[in-house]
């Protein structure tokens, strides 16, 4: 036990990642499907308002900061030593203070349930709503004080990737041959060190206005609610880029793999990404688009929000081409990376109507765009998280995932989602406000409320489905050896589980697929033009 | 040390966002920490003084100089922003007294840093 | 703005196609032939084709964007015109609250004249709302401490539902309003009723009158619509009786529901800002018949 507790190696510090995201998953997932079972018809009574209103604002938190940023950590910390030849990450004792920074940020905010004051304002808590004045509880503190936690815990655990990626990478890697899930964590991770300050300035005042009467955000008192809103979006437009690019990486091994075909365009999905993290820092206002803020203002960041589209896009295109002459083999990795293309694509498409601004003046603050959230976040982040553990986990336990169980729980939990969430869109459409624990009667709300709440019963089927499946192999499941997927990146080249010191000799690379140019002396990667 | 300086330049750019964006809020509403020049002067002469320790690769010096501006600047009127600052320069007293050697440089560098923010509220509170 | 949403769905359901297309069409042409079938032709890339699905989507979203900024210049209103509104609309914690410019103050229902654009303020008493009339406007939020403006227009008479759209806390569920279109004549009648007082009380009313003021209800609570002081610290009563909602929208105006409000605020509308009133069953009933005599 205290080999775990007192850990610096990045392996265990990556699964202490996992293990922790799975736990909050679970528990974000508990708190919506209480908010489904409340909306499943209309005027139910099975939770009152104010349990509601902490449901939804703790299943935000929770997904965006103690599950979507800890997985890919996880991920990243796990697998970044082993896909650049390295044996550890440069700054281990800095990894470990940032993995429990982030778990006991997300203790402290979870046990603000046992004080019976979790916190009520949704997970980006506008202000004025958040003063003290309207909101005298002590949920909001501890929702700020976990989250300054929390932000550490990321800044420090970025820092350690990108200084392991700039100093540790074997010889002959330069940084035109890295693997792309290594490229997109560390673009996150700089992304990391320019955005989450932001969030901390906020929480920061936020908690002087509470707890030390300053004015920042209180209009009765000459302050500005919209200060709020401009520094939390400078951050959390660039957050939910950081909670994406990372899963793009993985869906970069996983298809190239299952394809058995090198990505198409390499230089451009590497260029495209670059490209995303600049334009991610202009398009902050565009949640703010229902605010009087100027016309020509809101003109500017619609006009960011759409070309930011083009070159997310472009990645979409160059993963269909990948698989495009290939030979594809469809393991449950592969499965859940094609249904990441098109679930991506929908939400990526419904981001681009709220870019739109007048469709975005009548749908914003809507089912709609919870719809969209959750087709990138879930559609998106989720599905390529479980793409990755589906390829990964042989090499994390030496022991492949049950083909049948996972078929099973991809099935079920692509019916899931898209039942609980496609029918989201026409909510919207149909007038239906977000976060709110109840509503009348009208015209189709009940039946689709309904029909969303019973998709999400059976995503959870699925995912308890997974769970199973990964409790089972872990103990059970066949012995996977060192590359059982005939992969290309160095990982693969260690043992599963790799030995403490992965590699017993640092390899020299050539070229994107090293063990590639291993197994295809006659046509190695590097000798192309 | 490389790692050590390029981790610690990284983590002084996410200090630098951070403080950019409070001190821009204090100064939106005009509400930078009230400093007497005197005194303020004083606490910028011990951090100046602590910096040149530094250089000199003198640790003791630049303790001692720290802890002297902590307990000054505990005799301020209570600001958010010198708060905040006060509580970061207090961690790198500390961390001066138990870092190894090897770690020095790249502690100078946070060093220089928390001075060069501590001179901007000074600079600015003085003008707005 | 149906048309600018059909452009984006048209655009958005073609991109989907289009990579739904290459997706399918890949994983039935491509499929392996088994663990020992050979590597296929391994290609890195194709700059024309990467220029290609740079530039045509570059493409659309520019045009995408054109068409955005003319209809936002369409819908929008100014936000700096000299021409004052021809309605303020204020929304409290849990409830919105309308006047008109010769005074007369209403709540829950607002009626507008219809077949005419009508320059409407939209204002905050405590924290952030937001004005959504999905059929006559686009979504506004209310600031505190700002005023914003919006186009209010209905094509034809009729009654329209809208609901506060920016999470404002407990009650934000039940912040809904109705916005009653008539014809100019019908609307101009109606504002004219508003003005006046509703019919003396009569009966046990004549005691819940007295009580309503003795008991503080007139602190919070005004009864007359013109000339009442706004923003108010509660909704305003005035020809309550002739309501359909209460509590904007969580129940129907029945005496049952009145009643409730009456003796259990927090149980008509859990976390809203009344008070528990106290009242000796005697009082209720009297207070009851007062304000079913406001019509």
């Amino acid at each position: 036990m205290s080999d775990w507790l007192c850990a610096i190696d990045h392996k265990r510090v990556g699964i202490l990642y996992m293990l922790s995201a799975l736990l909050f998953f679970l528990a974000g997932g508990m708190e919506a499907m209480v908010m489904r079972a409340q909306l499943a018809a209309p005027g139910l009574k099975l939770i009152t308002p104010e349990i509601y209103n902490q449901m939804f604002t703790m299943h935000g938190t929770t997904m965006i900061f103690l599950v979507a940023m800890p997985i890919l950590t996880g991920f990243g910390v796990y697998l970044v030593p082993l896909m650049i030849g390295a044996n550890e990450m440069a700054l281990p004792r800095l990894g470990a203070l940032s993995f429990w920074l982030q778990f006991l940020g997300g203790v402290l905010l979870y046990l603000s349930f046992a004080t019976g004051a979790a916190p009520d304002a949704g997970w980006f808590s506008y202000a004025p709503l958040t003063e003290k004045a309207f909101s005298p509880g002590a949920g909001l503190d501890y929702w700020a004080l976990a989250l300054l936690m929390i932000t550490g815990g990321s800044v420090g655990s970025a820092i350690n990737l990108i200084v392991t990626i700039a100093t540790q990478r074997a010889p002959g890697m330069t940084m035109r041959l890295v693997p792309l899930f290594v490229w997109m964590t560390l673009v996150a991770s700089i992304m990391i060190v320019f955005a989450l300050p932001a969030l901390a300035a906020s929480l920061v005042m936020l908690l002087s206005d509470r707890l030390l009467h300053a004015r920042f955000f209180d209009p009765a008192q000459g302050g500005a609610p919209l200060l709020w809103q401009h520094y939390f979006w400078i951050f959390g437009h660039p957050e939910v880029y950081i909670v994406v690019l990372p899963a793009f990486g993985m869906i970069s091994e996983v298809i190239p793999v299952f394809s058995r075909k090198p990505i198409f365009g390499y230089p451009f999905v590497a260029t495209s990404t670059v490209a995303i993290a600049f334009l991610s820092y202009g398009v902050w206002a565009h949640h703010m688009f229902a605010v009087a803020l100027g016309r020509n203002f809101l003109a500017i960041f619609s006009a960011a929000s759409m070309l930011i589209a083009v070159p997310t896009g472009m990645k979409i295109f160059s993963w269909v081409a990948t698989m495009w002459g290939g030979s594809i083999r469809f393991t449950t990795a592969m499965l859940f990376a094609v249904a990441f293309l098109l679930e991506f694509t929908v939400g990526g498409l419904s981001g681009v109507a709220f870019a739109t601004v007048p469709v975005d003046w009548q749908m914003t603050d809507t089912y709609f765009v919870v719809a969209h959230i959750h087709y990138v976040l879930f559609g998106g982040t989720v599905f390529a998280v479980l793409a990755g553990v589906h390829y990964w986990f042989p090499k994390l336990s030496g022991r492949l995932l049950d083909e049948k169980l996972g078929r099973w729980s991809f099935w079920l939990i692509v019916l899931g989602f898209n039942t609980a969430f496609f029918v989201q869109h026409f909510l919207g459409l149909l007038g239906m406000p977000r976060r709110v624990y109840t509503y009348p009667n009208l015209p189709w709300f009940g039946a689709l409320n309904v029909i969303s709440t019973v998709g999400a019963a059976i995503l959870v089927f699925g995912i308890l489905l997974f769970c199973a499946n990964i409790a089972m192999s872990f103990f059970f499941g066949v012995t996977s050896g060192d590359d059982p997927w005939n992969a290309w990146t160095l990982e693969w080249a260690a043992a599963s589980p790799p030995a403490i010191e992965n590699f017993a000799e640092i390899p020299t690379v050539r070229s994107r697929r090293p063990l590639w140019d291993q197994k295809h002396p006659e046509a190695p990667d590097w000798s192309e033009a | 040390m490389r790692r050590a300086q390029l981790g610690m330049a990284m983590f002084l750019i996410a200090q630098a966002v951070f403080f950019f964006l409070l001190i821009l809020a204090c100064v939106y509403f005009h509400a930078l920490p009230r400093l007497y020049v005197p005194s303020g002067s004083i606490l910028t002469a011990l951090l100046l003084a602590g910096s040149v320790c530094i250089w000199r690769k003198w640790r003791w010096g630049a303790i001692a100089f720290g802890a002297v501006f902590l307990v000054g600047l505990a005799g301020t009127p209570f600001a958010m922003l010198t708060a905040i600052l006060g509580l970061f320069v207090l961690a790198g007293v500390i961390a001066l007294a138990v870092v190894p050697v090897s770690g020095l440089r790249a502690l100078s560098l946070y060093w220089y840093f928390f001075t060069a923010v501590w001179l901007i509220i000074f600079g600015i509170a003085g003008q707005v | 703005m149906a048309g600018v949403f059909s452009l984006v769905l048209v655009i958005a359901a073609t991109v989907f196609l289009v990579v739904a297309a290459g997706v399918v069409y890949s994983s039935i042409r491509y499929r392996s032939r088994g663990l020992g079938a050979p590597e296929p032709k391994q290609i890195f890339g194709s700059r024309k084709l990467e220029v290609v699905w740079t530039v045509v989507p570059l493409l659309i979203v520019t045009g995408l964007f054109i068409v955005t900024v003319r209809a936002m210049v369409l819908i929008d209103a100014p936000q700096n015109s000299t021409h004052p509104p021809e309605l303020v609309i204020i929304g409290h914690q849990w409830w919105w609250e309308a006047r008109y410019p010769d005074g007369v103050v209403a709540t829950g229902d607002i009626h507008i004249p219809a077949s005419r654009r009508l320059l409407a303020r939209i204002e905050s008493a405590d924290v952030i709302h937001d004005f959504w009339a999905p059929d006559l406007a686009r979504k506004m939020d209310a600031v505190p401490g700002r005023w914003s403006y919006i186009w209010l227009e209905a094509d034809t008479p009729g009654t329209y539902a809208g609901t506060c759209s920016e999470f404002c806390g407990a009650q934000h569920a039940w912040m809904r309003f109705r916005v009653v279109a008539e014809t100019e004549p019908s609307f101009e009648a109606w504002l004219q009723r508003q003005a006046q007082p509703s019919l003396a009380p009569r009966g046990i009313a004549v005691e819940g009158a007295r009580l309503f003021q003795t008991r503080k209800c007139g602190d919070c609570h005004a009864v007359t619509a013109a000339g009442a002081v706004s923003p108010a610290k509660g909704p305003n009563l005035a020809h309550l009786a002739s309501r359909e909602f209460l509590g904007s929208g969580i129940s129907r105006n029945t005496p049952e529901s009145l009643m409730l409000w009456l003796t259990n605020p927090q149980a008509a509308k859990p976390g809203n800002r009344m008070p528990d009133t106290k009242l000796s069953a005697n009082e209720a009933r009297a207070l009851l018949a007062y304000l079913e005599s406001l019509q």
